[in-house]
């Protein structure tokens, strides 16, 4: 009787506070949740890709995600990829451990650990802060890191990508 | 550890050195070698007071070297070290490979390696810290042809898919560590497919001859037929899968003699990532060797189990399993229920 009354009276007020009760809550998560996304999408990249490669090679963004995880060792000239990763000192270790491999720095470590045992990937290099990542790519030919995107000014010599 | 195999290593080695100055720059130094040692200890408590064997056992410690000799070459050596008292050999090579880069995709890789038949021997080998339970599958103590040495080409993301495949051309069981003794003998074709990320799908076909098969190391069945060479043949197919929240692997086996039917074997493991450092996990293994076979010990296994890992440091981990066990294979294996833990580190 009571629902009848409400929608003879004034229907609209039915369906806003019905609206409001079944649907507000979720519709204010949905709501938040994106600007949330909103807010991510807009943010400045955290971590950079960076590689000693020369200007003819060619390394797409999906080449970045099979290099980081050991899925591809080499370049293609054949030659060598060598890769450098945060150690546990690091501090984008965790970082670095939950946004390329999806857990922990340790779980990153242990991943390596075992496709080297297998023989499928290259023992790694771990280095403690971005300054010995960026010297050691540097210095090295064919070889790539992860750092932190504050230290972009540093590494204008070498391939960068953000991830 | 044989003569051959040293002088195989030394070979090896020489070549690569003396190959790689001329065509690529080396680049020895602490850089380009990696050094690490694998080992553990296990216990257990059983139901049955029958069982061979001591409650609480030393594993093998596993040295693992890999070098980069050059830009292509790469060379990988296990040797595992057991005392006395639980092997024949205190010393063994498990591994002894060169491995040249043809491109981005494909490889070569010649000496002693794990046969790629499977999942689990061509990712595990005999790291104990790696391994998803505290045991490897019946099927590894049984019918699958863990080692064997020659030449084996490789490939992987090929494709859209992910193809990879693998190709050895062995020396086979018969051989044991002496590479072509009775010529080429074995050949493993496997091929599979990476099609995302976390999953991988595995098929191959493993044949060899095995040679005055009673003679043989693996041989426990029947001996009706001494002196007599046997043909064997292996299909094996894996499936893998793992994310940030579980892990799983499925393994089936048949192979045959031509003494008899088919034996086979299936294997299954699901491990849920609770915690970063905490999974519990269950497993069901499953063997059955047909009652004609004249090699291997015929009747059926099986085990089913409750575990759980803890990952205590990226370099060591403790595994504990609840798990029974029912054979008609063996007198010496009664069917029993056991709790078995695992300390096992890699440095």
């Amino acid at each position: 009787m009571t629902r009848t009354m409400l929608i003879s009276d004034s229907s609209y007020r039915w369906v806003f506070k019905t609206v409001k009760k079944l649907l507000g809550i979720p519709l204010l998560l949905l709501l938040g949740l994106a600007q949330v996304n909103h807010i991510h999408g807009n943010q400045a990249p955290k971590l950079l890709f960076i590689a000693n490669v020369g200007s003819e090679q060619q390394v797409a963004q999906s080449d970045v995600r099979a290099i980081l995880t050991g899925a591809q060792t080499s370049w293609r000239n054949g030659r060598s990829i060598k890769v450098v990763l945060p150690g546990r000192k690091a501090k984008i270790y965790e970082q670095v451990g939950h946004e390329i491999f999806q857990e922990s720095g340790m779980m990153m470590q242990r991943h390596w650990l075992k496709l080297v045992f297998s023989g499928r990937g290259r023992a790694p290099k771990y280095a403690d802060n971005d300054i010995d990542m960026i010297k050691y790519v540097k210095n090295t030919p064919g070889a790539v890191a992860v750092i932190g995107a504050e230290n972009r000014n540093s590494v204008s010599a070498l391939l960068v990508i953000a991830l | 550890m044989t003569c051959y195999l040293r002088l195989l290593g030394l070979a090896l080695l020489a070549v690569a050195i003396v190959g790689s100055s001329q065509v690529y720059a080396v680049e020895l130094g602490s850089d380009n070698w990696n050094l690490n040692f694998f080992s553990y200890v296990s216990g257990r408590a059983a139901s049955s007071e029958d069982l061979d064997g001591d409650d609480i056992t030393l594993g093998e410690t596993s040295i693992f070297v890999v070098g980069r000799l050059s830009d292509r070459l790469s060379v990988l050596t296990e040797v595992t070290a057991l005392p006395k008292k639980y092997r024949q050999d205190t010393i063994k090579v498990e591994r002894l490979s060169l491995r040249f880069e043809l491109s981005e995709k494909h490889s070569l890789h010649l000496g002693k390696m794990h046969t790629p038949v499977n999942y689990w021997n061509d990712t595990f080998h005999h790291g104990r810290y790696f391994f998803p339970t505290i045991d490897r599958p019946l099927v590894f103590k049984n019918f699958i042809p863990i080692h064997d040495i020659g030449l084996r080409f490789s490939g992987n993301r090929l494709g859209k898919y992910g193809f990879f495949y693998d190709v050895v051309l062995g020396s086979g069981k018969s051989a044991g560590n002496k590479a072509f003794a009775n010529g080429l003998k074995s050949l493993t074709v496997a091929l599979g497919m990476r099609p995302i990320e976390n999953l991988e799908i595995r098929t191959s076909i493993y044949r060899d001859t095995l040679l005055d098969h009673a003679s043989q190391p693996g041989h426990s069945g029947s001996t009706n037929l001494r002196n007599t060479d046997l043909r064997y043949s292996f299909w094996s197919g894996s499936i893998h899968y793992e994310n940030s929240t579980m892990t799983a692997l499925g393994e089936v086996s048949s192979g045959s003699t031509d003494s008899a039917g088919s034996n086979h074997a299936a294997y299954l493991f699901f491990g849920w990532k609770w915690r970063s450092q905490i999974m519990p996990f269950l497993f069901a293994d499953n063997l059955s060797v047909d009652a004609q076979d004249e090699h291997f010990r015929t009747g059926t296994q099986r085990r089913f189990g409750v575990g759980l890992q803890y990952m205590i440091s990226e370099r060591s981990d403790l595994k504990i399993e609840i798990a029974t066990n029912r054979s008609n294979r063996d007198s010496n294996d009664p069917d029993h229920a056991y709790l078995r833990f695992q300390l096992s580190v890699g440095i």
